[in-house]
C-alpha cells in the first residue's frame, strides 16, 4: 500500500508541475509516508517460558497449549556407578495454556514431595519501538504449590493449609540485541508452615537470568537466585544453573546443569542444599512440545 | 472476545477464593508444642526402622533402591551402617551425599536417635 501511495503522490506532483519542489521536500514526504505508526514488538527475549528453573517473561502464544516434561538426574559426583546420576532423577510433567498473547495458566505435578503446582502469568508491558518506545518487558507470575506427600505425623491435628505454599514474582527483561537478553526477577515466597518460630514464613529473593544466542537455534542460558539474608539464606544455598536452549520444529529442548533437583519455585529457590563447589550438580532437561489450538496457526504448520 | 474476558476473571476468582483464606504464618513448634525426644531403648525394631521408613524408604526400599541402598530391613541396613555411609549421609559429613536428598537434615530428635543407635553398635532388639 505505501508504494501505491508514493506512486500516486509522485504522479500527482509531476502533473501539477510544482516549480519549487526540490529533492529535500520529496525526501521529507517519503519519510512521512513511510513512518511506522504501529508498535514494533520485540520477540524472542527468551526461547522458553522458563529460563532454566525459573520463569521467563515469555508467555505461550494465543491459544497455544504446551506440554512440558522436565527431569533432573542424580548427582554427577556419584560417578560411573550411577552413570553420573543418570540412574536417578526427579520429574515434573506440566501444561501451559495461553488465553491470549499476554496471559497464561500453568499446572504441573512433581514427583519431588508429590507436589502439584499451578500458576498464572500476565505480561503487563512488552518491549517495543515504533508507536511507543518501551525498553523492557514486564510480566508477573503468581503460583501455588500443594504438597501431597503423606503426613509425617498422622496422629496429630494436621491442617490442610500446612500443605500450601506460594510464590509471587515480577519478571523484568530486556533484549539488548539479537544475541543478548537479561532478566531480573524479584521473588516472594510464602510457606504456611515452617518448623520453628525462627524459620521464615516469608522469604525474599532476587533472580537473575541471561541468554546469549550462539546460533540461529542454539543459545547459552544462565540463572542465579540470590536469597535475601535471613534464616533461609543461612540454612540453604543460592540456586545456580547453566544450560543450553536448542530449538527444533515444534519443540524446545533445554539442557542444563543445576545445584537443585527441585523444579518448582519454592524448592529450587528456598530449599537448595546442593553446592557447586562440593560437586552436588544435577544434569537435567526441559522439553516443550507446542500444540497450537488456534485454527489459523494449526493450518500454518 | 467477551467470553475470554469472562473466563479470565472466573479463573482468577476461583483461584483467589480457593487459596487466599489458606494463607497462614504457622510454625510447628507453636502449633504442636515441643516434642519431647525419647532417647530410651533405641533399637532397630523399637524406633530406628520407623524413622527410616518415614524418611528414606521411598527412595531406598523395595520399589526404588537408588545406589542399591535399602533401608527396609535390618540386614540391608547393616551394609550402610558397617561401611559408615549412614552416619556420613545423615550428618552431612564431607565426602558423603546429603540425605534426605535436597530436604536438609532430618529433624533434630530423629537425627539424635539415629546417632545414639549407631554409637551403641546398631542393635536390632
Amino acid at each position: 500500500m505505501p508504494m501505491k501511495k508514493i506512486f500516486a503522490l509522485s504522479l500527482l506532483l509531476c502533473l501539477l508541475q510544482i516549480p519549487y519542489l526540490n529533492g529535500q521536500d520529496i525526501d521529507q514526504l517519503l519519510k512521512e509516508l513511510s513512518d511506522d505508526k504501529t508498535p514494533n514488538y520485540t520477540f524472542g527475549t527468551f526461547k522458553g517460558t522458563t529460563i532454566i528453573n525459573g520463569q521467563s517473561v515469555e508467555v505461550p502464544g494465543n491459544y497455544d497449549l504446551r506440554f512440558i516434561i522436565s527431569h533432573r538426574f542424580g548427582e554427577i559426583s556419584q560417578g560411573i556407578y550411577t552413570f553420573f546420576g543418570l540412574d536417578q532423577g526427579t520429574t515434573r510433567l506440566g501444561f501451559e495454556y495461553g488465553f491470549n498473547d499476554n496471559m497464561s495458566i500453568s499446572i504441573g505435578r512433581n514427583n519431588f514431595e508429590k507436589i502439584y503446582d499451578g500458576g498464572i502469568k500476565l505480561r503487563l508491558l512488552r518491549q517495543q519501538t515504533g508507536l511507543r518506545s518501551i525498553p523492557v518487558t514486564i510480566s508477573v507470575f503468581t503460583s501455588f504449590f500443594i504438597k501431597t506427600v503423606k503426613w509425617e505425623i498422622p496422629d496429630r491435628e494436621n491442617l490442610y493449609s500446612s500443605r500450601l505454599s506460594y510464590m509471587n514474582q515480577i519478571l523484568i527483561a530486556r533484549k539488548f540485541n539479537q544475541k543478548i537478553s537479561i532478566q531480573i526477577s524479584p521473588t516472594h515466597i510464602h510457606k504456611n508452615l515452617v518448623p520453628t518460630p525462627q524459620d521464615q514464613n516469608n522469604i525474599f529473593a532476587v533472580g537473575m537470568g541471561a541468554r546469549y544466542k550462539l546460533g540461529k537455534k542454539f543459545s547459552l542460558n544462565g540463572e542465579y537466585f540470590y536469597l535475601i539474608p535471613g534464616k533461609t539464606a543461612d540454612d540453604y544455598i543460592n540456586n545456580l544453573s547453566l544450560g543450553f536452549d536448542i530449538e527444533a520444529a515444534g519443540h524446545v529442548f533445554q539442557i542444563h546443569a543445576t545445584n537443585s533437583q527441585a523444579m518448582f519455585g519454592r524448592g529450587f529457590i528456598t530449599e537448595t542444599a546442593g553446592s557447586w563447589e562440593e560437586g552436588n550438580i544435577y544434569l537435567g532437561f526441559n522439553i516443550y512440545r507446542v500444540f497450537p489450538l488456534n485454527k489459523n496457526d494449526r493450518n500454518k504448520q | 472476545m467477551k467470553w475470554k474476558v469472562i473466563l479470565t476473571f472466573l479463573v482468577f476468582a476461583c483461584l483467589l477464593s480457593f487459596f487466599s483464606p489458606s494463607c497462614e504464618n504457622n510454625n510447628e513448634l507453636d502449633l504442636y508444642g515441643s516434642q519431647k525426644c525419647d532417647t530410651t531403648n533405641i533399637t532397630w525394631n523399637s524406633k530406628v526402622a520407623a524413622i527410616l521408613q518415614k524418611n528414606c524408604v521411598y527412595c531406598h526400599g523395595p520399589d526404588v533402591s537408588y545406589n542399591g541402598v535399602r533401608h527396609d530391613s535390618y540386614t540391608s541396613e547393616m551394609v550402610v551402617v558397617n561401611d559408615g555411609r549412614l552416619r556420613g549421609v545423615i550428618n552431612h559429613l564431607d565426602g558423603f551425599s546429603k540425605m534426605p536428598k535436597d530436604l536438609g537434615k532430618l529433624p533434630e530428635c530423629e537425627l539424635k536417635i539415629l546417632n545414639i543407635w549407631l554409637n551403641n553398635g546398631a542393635p536390632e532388639n
